[in-house]
């Protein structure tokens, strides 16, 4: 998906402010990332390698922050995750009060890719009924797609998810709860990285310290231009990488 | 059931047929194979349909006893059957004790005494006496011609039309044809009735279908003590799944459905049962598979009481294909990924919560989707279907079922904040066949919140002029 929006990162949080103070601030010694720190301040906003933690080997090394993922379809939000684009596997969180203001067109390439793969994608409890040709329409192959209704109870919607997560026959997991505690949260992430499977979990909640591979929040924005919506996507939380940012992307409508 | 003077007459044919067979011995004529079929004609059995047996006829059952006797069986019908028991005539003695061994099953085992039997050195002509209501045996293929003369034409295993016609020559009988040469015959009635003739004669052999008995499996376990924990359930489940595995890898066939029978004694009664049912999208016959799928579908049961059998049956087989094997190479198709998971879901969830898609060609957005257990099958025809059905036009992802009315406030549509039409209308009109037809004009709108919707105008309802704000619905939301 194209957007016209130039890249706009809002250096809002505590972390975006110190980041800018440190490039600022010649002469800091910057460990062994300093030759590439200092070439990347004359490429600005390429590629943000300028980070000072880039160099520095992950806490979280199963996370395959070094497999390039599917891209976003979005420059800008490419740019902000670490991964350069969706991570390989792991949990990403969406948070969205409102249903259906872009969330699945935001993962359209994501879903694209992996329904085209020998892997299953199942769908656990999604709020409304889904459209078939919409979803091929999209370029998702429906064939390997199932669906798990929303009627089934929240435990069994949760025990589902979990092995579906643990599961490598499921390359895509997209599951809506209400709002989900840390420590669920926790366990589904282990799960996901048991089963090197992907799975986004949609709710209205950010629970406190997730443990999630990704959290993004989703809001929409006023329109801009007629015949594009506009969404605000928040990266609240990425492994591998200390940033947040907001960025503005352009969905077509 | 046969008379004194019949059971002479099946003792002498069976005799005549033994001598015959004995003087085959030498090697000039050991060639030559001694056939004797035996058909067996039920009347009434048509209208009965064994429900024990998943709907299969009561002549499976005739057929399933007759194995007693011969391995050679073929079914003429629902109603008649034939075996050939020339070959088994040396094990039992004589024809009748064949005909007191198939008599006394059939009574014991359906209590039926309206039928017909009859012996005969062809399949094609112990089944025309037999249903001919002729309970007689005939040891030598030269008395066949005699025997049969008296059989009207219209009784032949032949087309109509030529029966009719065959009655229109004057052919009344068999006997009257045997009058006429069969080359002749052949010319003017064709050669479907010279066949069958020369059949009957013994002169041709003839194909039939052997029939086989459908593959069934029935294990079970009794527990020296009663079985309470999981546990100790799965532990005696094991033993039977892993018999079961030798029986399939032995027989080179794999199953997609188990049934579990747990016999239990609770306080309120001493015998209760519960049946659980394992089902699996692709047939397997791995145990452990089958032992993962019924310790998550156990996971959420309670017996009230111990249980102290367990039983297990298998009627669904289906052949064992390696993977790789020619015929997988030979699929046009992608091969369908493995379901353990999904298999798994369905033992917890049940199989109707774990669902697909199937598209069917439908203007009618509401008709165009339809969700099915994930067992079902996609055909060809069904493949077809989904991609045709996708339209050009933009569909939303969710669609609301039934649609919801829309809220109009200052004569503005509402949902959540006042909506904005972005683009429409959009014309289906369909289903006018019916009684209840469907036209509609679709809008896409948007909200505040940043919702895009799916609304639409429902123009079926009242004329024009009587239109009113009323008739709009929120259909879906483009996700």
């Amino acid at each position: 998906m194209n957007t016209t929006v130039p890249t706009t990162i809002k250096a809002t949080t505590p972390e975006h402010k110190v980041e800018q103070l440190l490039q600022q601030t010649q002469g800091l010694w910057r460990g062994n990332s300093q030759q590439t720190a200092a070439s990347d301040t004359a490429r600005p906003k390429q590629r943000h390698s300028a980070d000072l933690f880039d160099t520095c080997s992950s806490p979280f090394p199963a996370d395959n922050t070094g497999e390039a993922g599917q891209s976003t379809g979005h420059a800008e939000l490419d740019i902000l995750l670490p991964w350069g684009a969706w991570p390989q596997s792991g949990l990403i969180e969406v948070i969205n009060k409102q249903a259906g203001i872009g969330e699945l067109q935001l993962l359209t390439p994501l879903l694209r890719e992996r329904s085209q793969r020998q892997s299953s994608i199942l769908w656990i409890a999604p709020p409304y009924p889904l459209h078939a040709p919409a979803l091929a329409q999209m370029g998702v192959n429906i064939r390997n797609s199932f669906v798990v209704p929303a009627q089934t109870s929240c435990n069994q919607a949760l025990w589902s998810i979990e092995k579906a997560l643990q599961s490598e026959e499921c390359g895509l997991v997209l599951a809506w709860q209400n709002w989900l505690s840390a420590r669920v949260i926790r366990r589904l992430q282990l799960a996901a990285r048991e089963g090197n499977t992907l799975g986004v979990l949609f709710h209205q909640r950010p629970a406190a310290h997730s443990p999630s591979t990704l959290q993004l929040q989703l809001s929409s924005a006023p329109v801009s231009q007629p015949g594009f919506r506009n969404m605000d996507v928040q990266v609240l939380k990425a492994r591998g990488s200390h940033k947040q940012g907001r960025v503005r992307i352009k969905l077509p409508c | 059931m046969l008379s004194s003077r019949q059971n002479k007459t099946f003792a002498r044919a069976a005799s005549r047929h033994k001598a015959e067979f004995y003087a085959r011995q030498n090697p000039a004529a050991r060639s030559k194979r001694a056939n004797l079929w035996y058909a067996l004609y039920f009347p009434a059995f048509p209208a009965l349909v064994d429900d024990r047996h998943s709907g299969s006829p009561v002549i499976s059952l005739v057929a399933q006893h007759c194995q007693q006797v011969s391995d050679c069986i073929s079914l003429d019908g629902d109603d008649a059957l034939v075996l050939e028991v020339g070959r088994s005539l040396r094990y039992f003695g004589s024809l009748t004790r064949i005909r007191a061994c198939i008599e006394s099953g059939i009574t014991a085992k359906l209590a039926c005494s309206n039928f017909f039997q009859a012996v005969a050195p062809s399949a094609s002509a112990s089944l025309l006496l037999a249903r001919t209501g002729h309970d007689i045996a005939i040891g030598k293929p030269e008395d066949l011609r005699s025997r049969l003369g008296g059989i009207p034409t219209s009784a032949l295993a032949i087309d109509r039309r030529i029966q009719k016609k065959l009655v229109r020559c004057g052919l009344f009988y068999l006997r009257d044809i045997w009058r006429l040469p069969l080359a002749e015959l052949r010319i003017r009635f064709g050669r479907n009735l010279g066949d069958y003739i020369e059949q009957c004669l013994g002169l041709r052999p003839e194909i039939r279908t052997p029939w086989q008995a459908k593959s069934s499996y029935h294990d079970r376990y009794d527990a020296d003590h009663g079985l309470r924990s999981v546990q100790q359930i799965l532990y005696a489940c094991e033993l039977l799944l892993n018999r079961l595995e030798a029986f399939l890898k032995k027989n080179h066939l794999c199953t997609d459905q188990l049934v579990f029978h747990m016999d239990y004694a609770a306080s309120s009664a001493p015998h209760h049962h519960e049946e659980i049912m394992v089902n699996i999208r692709k047939a397997d016959r791995e145990a452990q598979l089958f032992l993962l799928l019924l310790e998550t579908q156990l996971s959420g049961m309670n017996f009230p009481g111990e249980i102290y059998a367990i039983t297990l049956r298998v009627r669904h087989f289906t052949d064992f294909r390696p993977a790789g094997g020619f015929q997988d190479k030979k699929r046009t198709q992608p091969e369908e990924h493995r379901s353990q998971l999904l298999d798994q879901l369905a033992a917890k969830l049940g199989s109707d919560a774990v669902q697909r898609f199937f598209l069917q060609q439908d203007y009618c957005p509401e008709f165009s989707t339809h969700m099915l257990p994930y067992l079902t099958p996609l055909t060809e025809d069904k493949t077809d279907a989904w991609h045709s059905a996708i339209s050009a036009t933009q569909n939303p992802c969710w669609l609301l079922k039934p649609p919801r009315p829309i809220v109009i406030r200052h004569q503005q549509l509402y949902y959540l904040s006042p909506l904005t039409l972005l683009r429409g209308p959009r014309r289906i009109e369909t289903r006018w066949w019916e009684g209840k037809g469907i036209r509609r004009d679709y809008y896409v709108a948007a909200n505040a919140q940043g919702n895009l919707l799916w609304i639409y105008q429902d123009l079926a309802r009242k004329p024009e002029t009587e239109r009113s704000h009323a008739d709009w619905y929120l259909h879906g939301f483009f996700g």
